[in-house]
């Protein structure tokens, strides 16, 4: 889509993985102060909190720029503790997202053709769809978990 | 011709289809038999080929839905082909390719829907939560629910599309980032 990309995560581990994935950048959160590393790049326009962890997602508030938008569309379970000076002082905001019409889908599906963009998937047939959960579920594989129906 | 019995052509209609439902709140998945549904009108059977499974799919399982009526099938990132069509469904035809996701109908009469914002449809439906998803060999929808799947994009990699794609590639362009923008993903994986 054009962006610079940032991605931020946990552990040296993750960073092959990230770039591989298309970021430009790479800043590792366990070893790094993550709102200082993104004021080095101006600030984030955007920071998309895909995990929903409310400790985490809170920490990166600083990290925006002047009208940056911090960007959740999945709920963790517990509240965000913010502090609202940082938002006054660089009108910057937080904002959430709900998925989409089924154009939207449509665009999507059109837009992954276009820029041959896939998800990592792993699947499972219904009948173990069990086991299929319980992979998702443990957050050990960080890939789509998809059943499979047959013929 | 003698020794050759002119016997009827048998149709094996297949009427009866595999679902995994949840009974309970916390309750284990179940593979059950269930006959197959009819669509109603304005509502498509889809033939599911493969459907995601979404985090917020323990919603179901966990009973964290309020209101959520047991037993449920979950899934709401479907694809597959249309199977039958149900009365007044004029713009798609069966065995089209389709994707449904957690948008799961709308009621097109309510203010949000009058003004074209469909998602925020007072009486909004979510796939495999207000009524059974894809869990399943068949599923029944509303046809505004439905997403062409583009030829070369197979069933197992449009279904996580429906949900986790779209939710962020829909977020991210309405986000106000523009090329050149310095976009941060937190969480490496997962959406």
């Amino acid at each position: 889509m054009g962006f610079q990309t940032i991605a931020l995560g946990r552990g040296a581990d993750k960073e092959a993985l990230a770039r591989e994935l298309g970021a430009h950048h790479y800043i590792d959160s366990a070893a790094l102060d993550t709102v200082a590393e993104l004021q080095k790049f101006g600030g984030a326009q955007v920071i998309l909190a895909t995990a929903p962890n409310a400790a985490a997602i809170s920490g990166v508030i600083g990290g925006l720029g002047i009208d940056g938008n911090l960007l959740i569309p999945a709920a963790p379970n517990d509240p965000l503790t913010v502090g609202v000076f940082p938002l006054l002082m660089g009108r910057r905001r937080i904002s959430g997202w709900y998925s989409g019409t089924a154009r939207d889908s449509q665009d999507t599906l059109e837009f992954s053709a276009l820029s041959d963009v896939h998800p990592m998937i792993e699947t499972f047939p219904l009948t173990r769809v069990a086991e299929a959960y319980e992979q998702m579920h443990s957050g050990k594989v960080r890939f789509r978990v998809v059943l499979t129906m047959g013929s | 011709m003698p020794g050759v019995v002119n016997q009827p052509i048998q149709v094996l209609m297949k009427t009866k289809m595999q679902v995994a439902q949840i009974s309970k709140a916390g309750g284990d998945f179940e593979l059950v038999e269930r006959d197959i549904p009819e669509p109603g009108p304005g509502q498509v059977r889809i033939k599911v080929e493969a459907c995601g499974i979404c985090h917020s799919d323990e919603l179901v399982k966990e009973g964290l839905w309020p209101g959520l009526q047991y037993p449920r099938v979950p899934g709401h990132e479907i694809a597959g082909r249309l199977d039958a069509l149900g009365a007044g469904v004029a713009a798609w035809k069966i065995g089209d390719r389709v994707g449904v996701g957690w948008h799961g109908g709308h009621d097109f009469v309510c203010e949000p829907c009058r003004r074209g914002d469909f998602t925020m449809c007072v009486n909004r439906k979510v796939t495999g939560i207000d009524y059974d998803g894809g869990y399943a060999e068949y599923v029944i929808v509303p046809a505004e629910t439905l997403a062409a799947i583009p030829d070369q994009v197979p069933a197992e990699e449009a279904g996580p599309f429906m949900c986790a794609g779209v939710t962020v590639f829909n977020a991210l362009r309405h986000s106000g980032a523009r090329p050149g923008d310095v976009v941060a993903v937190q969480g490496i994986g997962g959406l």
